[in-house]
């Protein structure tokens, strides 16, 4: 599904991701884990089409096409999501009228008629179950005056509406508590089937409780430096990440 | 003997030669007023290029030398198929006409009964002279030299209009091509009515308007004023809304100015009461080369008053807008709520705005805040929107319009908010 080969970019003339490989096949969770300024976040973000990042040199070889030649909305609209790490508020747009517009604009690419009314409303009081989110907030500015646990399950929801093939979770735990996490982590749950795919940015192993991931990756100064099983990641949470920056540089010397 | 620089000669010299060719057809009652007005622009000529209140707006620049301001205002021809037009869209309305500054009876359409709206005009009401403003302002002081045709409209104790009175300022070079008008509204106790305003330019013709409305909104009374500007690019505007307010009163204003070569908007509210509410809302969106400036004030004077206040611009290519917002909080005004904001998106390199509040409080048991913000359109929006699928166009105009829509949201009449709505998607291009 996804194939990333020797990806490198830089913000500004910062160079951040430094050639990085990763497959992910359809049905699969990747975990992608790593120290602060590793360029976890940036990842996500170069795969989803931000354009601050300028991707230097690699390929992104996505359902057989080249991703990198896609703006940020084709990338959605082939099903991509990244849910934001920091969700942006927009005064007067709320998210039942942004969700429509982007069903609709996704579904005018696919070639689709446009979803009626009746059938917008079932899809979402379908999807706001999932993540337990109330139909006041979804008629509210989107993002605007939200808790942190509310502006992750709106992200969440908005992953439920549009179910992408490729999820990329971006820091989605961080700041949430358990409750909060819990119902974050059952939508993704819920979601989850053999043609989708899920890569899981995180700081924290706490989430990979509740999301378990097929493998695990640590990213260190832009490259992947370790894969292995959720064991991996529990592995982490006991030693820290200096163990494996130790052997790695006991290696390189 | 005065050494202060008058700037304007030429414009008093035409007013004062306007004055002396009135010959004597001329409003009598209004005398008085003329003279005054005459005398201020006298002592204190218009603005000159370091004029605090107009140092961004050039009007006397805008104006001088390309109007002959000596000849008595006529309407000229009347706009007949454009006239056929509005009164088809407004069936049902009051219409009120006014062609280059003058009212005209004839075309206009008075559905209300006269129990519950009563439309005089100037030269019938001999108490006309008592509701004009003073002469703080020098356009406001021109206008009292100039205006000849007006009306005056009132509302009875008690009584709601239930149609909207709806009032169209056409400008248009029919061989006059400046007017000036001035309007009364006296809303007795406890009435109610809304009151739209159009002002809007036939054909592309340089035209000026120098306008009045003077709102007296008595104890209780409740008033929506809308005003839609939608000028051409060659039309100079001035106007000056003149509100005074007392006891447990409810005065909204709504301000929506779309084009225009220089619009000046100068809101007055003089709060003489307690519990009252005023509400001053705005949306300017400029292009081209349109200046737009917005002055308002609102003077608590009173006790237990609340104003509120937001002002939205969207300014684009190299448009210039205009803010000052005063508000005055006298000592005796304890208890004052008073809250403003004006909130401003440039969407080019060459756009301008100007933004100042200004608050003045001399009570000290009030609450008041202010904030003022400028920005471009939030490239993080706009990714978060075109992450989810929707392209760059629609993702810019959807945060445009979600800005216009803070201020559209408020308005009351259901069939305006509409209207204003597809205008602005119009110009925002939003399907």
């Amino acid at each position: 599904m996804l194939k990333i080969t020797n990806l490198q970019a830089r913000v500004e003339e910062k160079e951040i991701l430094k050639g990085i490989n990763l497959e992910v096949k359809p049905g699969e969770v990747h975990a992608i884990m790593g120290p602060n300024g590793s360029g976890k976040s940036t990842l996500a973000n170069v795969l989803a089409g931000r354009e601050d990042y300028e991707v230097t040199g690699g390929s992104v070889e996505y359902l057989g096409q080249d991703l990198l030649d896609l703006a940020a909305e084709e990338r959605a609209r082939e099903g991509i999501f990244l849910a934001f790490q920091y969700p942006v508020e927009i005064p007067g747009v709320t998210t039942t009228n942004f969700m429509k517009t982007a069903l609709n604009q996704i579904r005018e690419h696919k070639g689709q008629e446009p979803l009626d009314a009746v059938g917008f409303l079932k899809r979402m009081k379908e999807k706001m179950a999932l993540v337990e989110i109330d139909q006041s907030l979804l008629s509210r500015s989107l993002n605007e005056g939200f808790s942190g646990g509310e502006k992750k399950r709106n992200e969440i929801f908005q992953m439920a509406m549009l179910e992408p093939k490729l999820a990329l979770l971006d820091e989605t735990d961080s700041g949430l508590d358990i409750d909060a996490l819990r119902i974050v982590a059952n939508g993704v749950n819920a979601l989850k089937n053999k043609d989708n795919a899920t890569i899981v940015v995180t700081h924290y192993q706490r989430l990979l409780d509740y999301i378990v991931p097929d493998f695990v990756h640590v990213l260190y100064k832009g490259r992947i430096v370790k894969s292995g099983t959720k064991d991996l990641a529990l592995e982490l949470e006991e030693r820290g990440y200096d163990w494996i920056i130790k052997d790695l540089e006991g290696a390189e010397a | 003997m005065s050494t202060k620089k008058i700037f304007g000669q030429e414009l008093i010299d035409q007013a004062e030669q306007y004055v002396s060719n009135l010959n004597g057809n001329a409003i009598a009652h209004l005398k008085d007023n003329r003279t005054q007005g005459l005398a201020y622009l006298k002592e204190n000529g218009f603005p000159g290029p370091k004029a605090e209140e107009y140092k961004f707006t050039r009007l006397t620049k805008a104006i001088s030398g390309k109007f002959d301001f000596a000849t008595p205002i006529a309407q000229g021809d009347l706009p007949m198929d454009k006239i056929a037009d509005i009164k088809k869209r407004h069936a049902g309305a009051n219409i009120l006409f006014f062609i280059n500054g003058v009212y005209n009876a004839e075309q206009s359409e008075i559905v209300s009964t006269a129990e519950e709206l009563r439309i005089d005009s100037l030269a019938d009401r001999a108490d006309a002279h008592e509701l004009i403003a003073e002469n703080s302002d020098p356009f406001q002081a021109q206008n009292n030299v100039y205006v000849n045709s007006g009306v005056v409209i009132e509302v009875p104790k008690n009584k709601k209009v239930a149609q909207p009175v709806l009032c169209y300022y056409i400008s248009v070079d029919n061989g006059v091509n400046y007017g000036f008008v001035k309007n009364i509204y006296l809303a007795n106790e406890s009435s109610q009515a809304d009151f739209v305003h159009f002002h809007f330019s036939e054909g592309n013709a340089k035209t000026f308007v120098n306008e009045t409305k003077n709102y007296l909104v008595k104890a209780n009374a409740n008033i929506k004023l809308y005003k839609v500007q939608e000028e051409s690019e060659n039309a100079v505007y001035v106007g000056n809304t003149n509100v005074y307010q007392e006891k447990d009163s409810v005065f909204s204003s709504f301000v929506f100015t779309f084009d225009g070569e220089v619009v000046r908007n100068n809101l007055n509210i003089r709060v003489d009461g307690q519990g009252c509410e005023s509400n001053m809302y705005g949306l300017y969106l400029a292009k081209g080369k349109t200046h737009i400036d917005n002055h308002t004030l609102v003077d608590h004077i009173q006790p237990n008053c609340n104003s509120n206040e937001l002002y939205k611009g969207i300014i684009a290519d190299q448009a210039k807008g205009v803010f000052n917002g005063k508000i005055f909080v006298r000592q005796a005004a304890q208890k004052t709520n008073a809250f403003q904001s004006n909130g401003n998106i440039l969407l080019s390199d060459n756009a301008t705005i100007h933004t100042k509040p200004q608050l003045e409080i001399w009570a000290d048991d009030v609450k008041c805040s202010h904030g003022c913000t400028t920005g471009q359109l939030d490239e993080e929006a706009i990714f978060y929107l075109r992450a989810r699928g929707i392209d760059k166009d629609k993702a810019k105009s959807m945060i445009l319009l979600a800005n216009a829509g803070e201020v559209i949201e408020h308005i009351g009449l259901g069939w305006l908010k509409m209207e204003i709505a597809d205008k602005v998607m119009e110009r925002l291009q939003v399907d």
